[in-house]
């Protein structure tokens, strides 16, 4: 077993709403917040653009900027007063930044390249290496805290933001840090909707996880950050983190649910928990006929039939590389305020997915949420948190 | 953290097969990574830096004499699939949709998928990305992961050339390093151990524009069995760094 670390502080944005309040309230009132894409393309979806626009960087961090640098600082303004304590109690060298994203600053280079295009030169402040690589946020997130630790990004495709929580726990139980500020965030772009098309898994609708007639996901943006520490008054505590790897093939899952089955149950394992522990299961749902059926396979394999799973991205759509960091935070709501968001528009379920997915918010005293991501590459992670 | 044997090595660049063993030559090679180790069908639509992170694993995972089907991997680039974004936003730009294989192959841990494919290979594998500290972050993944689980796993290190019209466009080639590092000490063994993963200001960092620049000297370090305190970063603040220290029977 693993020491279980509190998480003292957490921020989240979405679709939903860009501040941590908005977003927590528009889950609770069952809110969708897929709307017609503001990029223009050349088929229909909808997606989970962020509401309003967000504030431009401070004129000291403007080499930064990026839809998921502006992310980042939004979600660091909520959580700053907790970074600050952190430095403090444990040294600016012992706390540590990882986030997740798989995106990164692509949207950046995607304006940058349309900009040569049509003028022929490059927007005078476009930087490779501080707007578009997927470290920018972390270094970002860094400066803006005075954190020394150790920083880096995983990029996982859209495991990455949950696989931050077990590298954050290796860390600090190795006694290299004392504190970590982890997440993930990722921003809509013309690549990945046109990407996600080339593989008619997008949905012209709004998506409708583990539903009868489902058609395919739609993508989202936002993000969600949390301080990790050694010990603390955690509002939850992390008790464990499952990795796995189907070994199987670059974009589909493997059939059997097997690396689906292996994250959750080593996460359990780590945790010393049993599965009828578990109160409530986050589910990475994304709302493809294929992804929805093997993972509901893998859930009642591990769980049975009774443990209330819900998939939020028919409320947030699919963040990608923020997508664990965003559903641990829904993880973290279930346990801090006792309810369950619900399932948006999977009713009628599909008889296929035989586990018991929620369709309505429902209040449930949860002690133990689980959260899956599965990505690209078949690189699965399970993200389980507690009641302290 | 408990100490880490460095088992074997492996590198790649245009024209240059590999590091050949301890002696710091180099071996003439083809233009393309060769990745004889994994079938030329899962190869297709991957990117030089896939191929050649996936030719610098297997040259380690050769030279320590270990499976490709168990052991574990962090990859790590600070710029990843950049040839492959590019080459989707200008498939974007003439078709409006890009190709689903160049998509599906443009995520940051393509390399690490594809390896575990083509070796069914369901060990722990990550994708890291950082800038200046690149490669100590790598190795710090690996690190923390090895003093919990022990057993071996491969740090690789992989850069590719930008592209063009990308400002810095073939400024530096590519490149591929892979580490076989192991958390156990073997009975009778003889090589490069390495200790005490920190930041020391007062070590020189290590000048270059590459990300991968610091494990040239890493890789130098463990062919060569020199011993001392290497600088594993490009960060001027107050770089991370590790011992070198060389076992003799």
């Amino acid at each position: 077993m693993f020491p279980a670390y509190p998480i003292t502080a957490w921020s989240v944005c979405t679709a939903l709403g860009v501040t941590t309040d908005e977003t927590v309230a528009g889950l609770s009132e069952g809110r969708s917040g897929l709307r017609a894409p503001a990029l223009a393309l050349p088929f229909e979806t909808v997606c989970g653009a962020l509401p309003s626009a967000l504030d431009a960087l401070a004129p000291s961090f403007t080499q930064y900027d990026s839809p998921v640098a502006r992310i980042a600082m939004r979600l660091y303004d909520d959580l700053s007063g907790a970074v600050e304590r952190a430095a403090a109690r444990w040294g600016a060298d012992r706390v540590g930044v990882i986030l997740g994203t798989s995106v990164g600053g692509l949207a950046v280079t995607e304006e940058a390249l349309a900009t040569l295009a049509a003028t022929g030169v490059f927007p005078r402040d476009y930087d490779l290496h501080k707007r578009h690589s997927l470290h920018a946020a972390v270094d970002l997130v860094a400066e803006r805290g005075g954190l020394r630790g150790p920083r880096y990004a995983l990029s996982t495709a859209c495991s990455s933001s949950g696989k931050v929580f077990a590298s954050a726990q290796r860390l600090l139980r190795a006694g290299v840090v004392d504190a970590v500020v982890v997440g993930g965030v990722d921003s809509l772009c013309q690549t990945t909707l046109r990407g996600f098309h080339a593989l008619s898994v997008l949905s012209p609708l709004p998506c409708r996880p583990f539903g009868l007639d489902r058609e395919g996901m739609n993508l989202g943006e936002g993000g969600a950050l949390f301080v990790v520490e050694r010990e603390g008054d955690g509002r939850a505590l992390l008790l464990g983190v499952g990795e796995s790897a189907d070994a199987f093939h670059m974009s589909s899952p493997h059939p059997d649910g097997e690396g689906a089955r292996d994250a959750m149950l080593r996460a359990l394992a780590q945790a010393g928990l049993a599965p009828s522990q578990v109160d409530h299961v986050n589910a990475h749902g994304t709302g493809t006929p294929k992804n929805d059926a093997i993972e509901a396979h893998a859930l009642r394999e591990v769980f049975g039939e009774a443990v209330p799973v819900v998939s939020t991205k028919g409320a947030t759509g699919h963040t990608l590389g923020a997508a664990g960091a965003v559903e641990a935070a829904f993880a973290l709501v279930a346990l801090t305020q006792g309810w369950i968001p619900p399932s948006l528009r999977a009713a009628p379920l599909d008889p296929a997915v035989n586990v018991h997915v929620n369709l309505a918010r429902r209040d449930l005293a949860c002690r133990a949420v689980l959260s899956n991501s599965f990505g690209f590459g078949g690189s699965n992670v399970s993200v389980l948190l507690g009641a302290p | 953290m408990r100490p880490l044997y460095a088992h074997g090595c492996g590198f790649w660049t245009p024209g240059i097969a590999s590091w050949s063993d301890r002696a710091g030559a180099l071996r003439t090679g083809p233009a393309e990574p060769p990745c004889e180790a994994v079938p030329s069908r899962q190869l297709r639509g991957t990117s030089v830096v896939t191929r050649a992170s996936i030719e610098a694993l297997a040259q380690a995972v050769r030279e320590a004499g270990a499976s490709l089907a168990s052991v574990a991997t962090v990859f790590g680039s600070e710029l990843g699939e950049v040839q492959t974004a590019v080459g989707l936003l200008a498939q974007i730009r003439a078709e409006g949709i890009p190709s689903p294989m160049r998509f599906k192959n443009s995520v940051h841990n393509t390399a690490s998928g594809t390896a575990s494919i083509a070796w069914e290979n369901k060990s722990f594998s990550t994708a890291v990305a950082a800038g200046g500290d690149l490669v100590a972050m790598c190795i710090l993944e690996a690190w923390a992961w090895l003093d919990l689980h022990g057993g071996d796993a491969v740090v690789t290190l992989a850069e590719e050339e930008i592209p063009a019209p990308l400002p810095g466009a073939r400024s530096y080639p590519s490149v591929a390093f892979a580490f076989y590092l192991s958390a156990e000490r073997p009975a009778r063994w003889e090589g490069v151990r390495l200790e005490a993963l920190r930041r020391d200001p007062a070590v020189p960092t290590v000048v270059g524009d590459h990300a991968c620049a610091p494990a040239f000297a890493l890789l130098d370090a463990i062919t060569l069995r020199r011993a001392g305190t290497l600088s594993l970063s490009r960060d001027p603040y107050a770089p991370w760094c590790v011992d070198v220290r060389v076992d003799a029977v």
